[in-house]
């Protein structure tokens, strides 16, 4: 497969870019890195205090929930809207070099996850204070599932990417499709709710849920969820994968003259 | 063995116009009718048949806009044909449009080592070449700062230096590339004069039919995408300077 063959070929230049992108974000930045883990923090912090003192949710389950959720959730964000620019930013080594095209998305949900890497360190520092009993080896399913995850992550900013480098109104769309889904996810609060109402098809028929569901849940150290929603998030994944990986082998050097 | 082989290439540019949706509805005065450029579509090369092997020195020569730049991007596989078949072998180096492409927020050195694997070096390989290379950009502690406060004439050097360094099989070169002041002119032309002798293979767009009897022992002459002659640079240079009533 060209795909794989190119990215292998190009492996180097995708691991110095990623490195450089970690890099400049923290530049001329005092804490440095830091920002990596505190930046998850105090957003939970503060939507955590918000929603437990003002609106009288419990605050020890309600924080790790939340941020067993919102951080992956920010990862899809971070490398689909990333991806959309990636080939764009990229147009000087693109049209420099023979640089193989199929690494700037991936290099924009590298950095991405590594950005969820640390987020989710952040997390089980502050579950080791507020619920260390919930520590399990259930928690070893998180490894499988972020393996699951960073392919999405590929295969959402690929597709981005070339979508808006023909079509530029993509990624306003995009964005927009992205905020619906947030607030149709069960990400800020649990499928149960929907279940409640009778509101359950909403999630049953959102992949999202099940991506959801696969890395939620070993986070918290809850029970694995069963088979069948680890089968659908694989295969959604599978799919949107194959179909980014056509669209590259086909479209390729072409969005040369479109950049 | 190096070589470039192209057959019948085609290559259509597919060019963005700024649409909106009321350009649907209105009909622009500008509009073409029946032309490619309605189509969105540029012809940019058409009918090329092309065999380099090593030894070959190629001048490339014609008016702005025949192609010329497109044929090198072309074999550097910038872009890809629109039909047709190409096979390049060897190790590419090329000397265009020089100061794009580097990560503005990272140091010189960095940049050293990012573009140097671009360009086909390994980690390793590019670790030992960086150090001759910074002695010869002459950039000394600026290498040590981001290079989005070079100036234009250091991006020249740098890129300048890196590009000529790689140790290339085939040399791809755009006109004269100014690279940096005087002194530093002089170290290039002397550089690019070495390079252009020890590649195996040099495809050179010019319009100095001097540099071109000097350097090339073959020549095309490009016209609206099309090789219009093909010779030894004597013959096709001599014909391109009378069609334009300078022979």
């Amino acid at each position: 497969m060209q795909y794989f063959k190119n990215i292998y070929r190009a492996r180097y230049i995708l691991f110095s870019l990623v490195r450089q992108d970690l890099k400049n974000k923290y530049r001329n930045s005092l804490l440095g890195i830091a920002w990596s883990l505190l930046t998850p923090l105090g957003l939970v912090t503060i939507i955590g205090f918000v929603f437990s003192v003002v609106l009288g949710q419990p605050i020890k389950e309600f924080i790790p929930f939340l941020f067993s959720g919102l951080m992956p959730w920010f990862f899809i964000v971070e490398s689909a809207s990333g991806g959309t620019v990636a080939f764009i930013v990229a147009e000087g080594y693109i049209k420099q070099t023979q640089t193989p095209v199929e690494i700037f998305p991936i290099r924009v949900s590298l950095g991405a996850f590594i950005n969820l890497i640390y987020s989710l360190l952040a997390f089980f520092i502050v579950y080791l204070f507020i619920s260390f009993e919930k520590f399990n080896l259930n928690m070893f399913m998180i490894i499988p599932a972020l393996m699951i995850w960073l392919i999405l992550g590929i295969s959402l900013s690929t597709i981005a990417a070339i979508i808006n480098t023909y079509i530029r109104d993509y990624a306003h769309l995009q964005s927009l499709v992205l905020q619906g889904l947030f607030y149709a996810t069960p990400i800020m609060f649990p499928p149960e709710m929907l279940k409640a109402r009778n509101f359950s098809w909403i999630y049953m028929w959102n992949p999202f849920y099940y991506m959801m569901e696969i890395i939620r849940k070993p986070l918290l150290g809850d029970k694995i969820p069963e088979l069948f929603i680890w089968i659908v998030a694989l295969l959604f994944t599978l799919i949107l994968f194959i179909i980014a990986v056509i669209l590259m082998t086909r479209i390729n050097r072409k969005i040369t003259f479109l950049i | 063995m190096s070589q470039i082989i192209l057959k019948d290439i085609k290559l259509v540019y597919q060019i963005k116009k700024e649409k909106r949706i009321k350009d649907i509805f209105i009909k622009s005065r500008h509009t073409l009718n029946n032309s490619l450029l309605a189509n969105n579509k540029i012809l940019a090369l058409k009918n090329i048949n092309l065999e380099l092997r090593d030894g070959d020195r190629l001048g490339i020569i014609g008016h702005n806009g025949a192609g010329k730049s497109s044929l090198l991007k072309l074999i550097a596989g910038i872009y890809p044909p629109t039909s047709g078949q190409i096979q390049v072998d060897g190790r590419i180096a090329t000397l265009f449009e020089l100061a794009t492409g580097f990560e503005m927020e990272a140091t010189g050195w960095d940049n050293i080592y990012l573009r140097g694997l671009m360009l086909g070096e390994t980690p390793d390989s590019i670790k030992q070449k960086a150090d001759e290379i910074a002695e010869f950009s002459e950039l000394g502690e600026y290498l040590n700062i981001p290079v989005k406060y070079y100036s234009s004439g250091m991006f020249m050097r740098l890129a300048f230096s890196i590009s000529t360094a790689i140790e290339p099989d085939i040399l791809l070169l755009d006109e004269v590339v100014a690279a940096g002041d005087a002194s530093f002119l002089n170290k290039a032309k002397k550089r690019m004069r070495e390079l252009m002798d020890s590649v195996k293979i040099l495809v050179f767009v010019t319009h100095d039919m001097i540099s071109l009897k000097d350097f090339c022992n073959k020549c095309i002459w490009l016209e609206n995408g099309h090789i219009k002659m093909e010779g030894s640079p004597d013959e096709v240079s001599h014909k391109y300077l009378s069609s334009i009533g300078l022979g």
